[in-house]
């Protein structure tokens, strides 16, 4: 998994994103377990227009 | 390289919050967005979210601490997390009214805060950066170019729409002239 360093922080020049270090099924992987956490708490992100609760 | 000439190699990709969401939505697996990384990937895009406003829209909005440390975590994890300098919220309310110049019939929620803000970034970094967005219309076409768009096909069969937007200098300026010659 790619993890934000101090080093890679700051974005601009010095900014570098790795894909190298980006493991793309666990980025899945944690995301669906973050849905359905979001999903089973009944999350308001995803319902109506979440702009209009802003 | 596409129509608009823009080449999408070793560029920045600023991730809109509605592609977060989009991540985390619908019943089916978030793979399904995996054209659209797979296309990141394979450029060396160098994937950032804009804070701030990430954290307001997207961690902010979890409704218990549970989630919100859950959402926080996911995106420390991995994303770089940038926050916008300074001059870009002054860019950003510039914008705002240099939207509602070109047209004044605009929706307000065309017009967020948040979006001018992401317009102002992009504007900051226009040469190197593109932004990847579900909300095609947050982005106007009378300031933004569309070189490439994914459909993703949702199971209820939606189709959601992912498209990498980048701002047309020559229309900055045509947008700019005619607000200096506004009013």
């Amino acid at each position: 998994m790619h993890k934000v360093t101090e080093k890679n922080k700051k974005v601009g020049e010095g900014h570098k994103f790795d894909w190298k270090k980006f493991d793309m099924d666990k980025f899945f992987s944690d995301t669906d377990k973050l849905a359905r956490k979001l999903r089973d708490a009944k999350s308001g992100i995803f319902v109506g227009n979440e702009r209009d609760r802003l | 390289m596409n129509e608009t000439g823009f080449d999408f190699r070793n560029k920045f990709a600023l991730l809109d919050t509605n592609i977060l969401k989009a991540f985390l939505s619908g019943d089916k697996k978030s793979a399904r967005y995996n054209q659209v990384l797979e296309f990141l990937a394979e450029n060396n895009s160098l994937m950032y979210v804009l804070k701030n406003v990430t954290d307001f829209e997207f961690t902010g909005y979890q409704g218990n601490k549970k989630l919100f440390d859950a959402s926080k975590e996911w995106l420390e994890s991995n994303f770089i997390l940038q926050p916008p300098l300074p001059q870009d919220y002054d860019r950003a309310a510039q914008l705002s009214s240099m939207y509602r110049c070109k047209n004044p019939s605009i929706s307000p929620k065309q017009i967020s805060f948040a979006d001018c803000l992401y317009a102002a970034q992009l504007l900051r970094v226009r040469e190197r950066a593109f932004i990847v967005t579900t909300d095609l219309n947050d982005y106007p076409s009378f300031l933004f170019d569309m070189p490439m768009h994914f459909a993703i096909e949702e199971e209820g069969g939606n189709t959601t729409f992912v498209g990498l937007k980048t701002l047309n200098t020559q229309k900055f300026k045509e947008l700019e002239l005619s607000f200096s010659k506004s009013g």
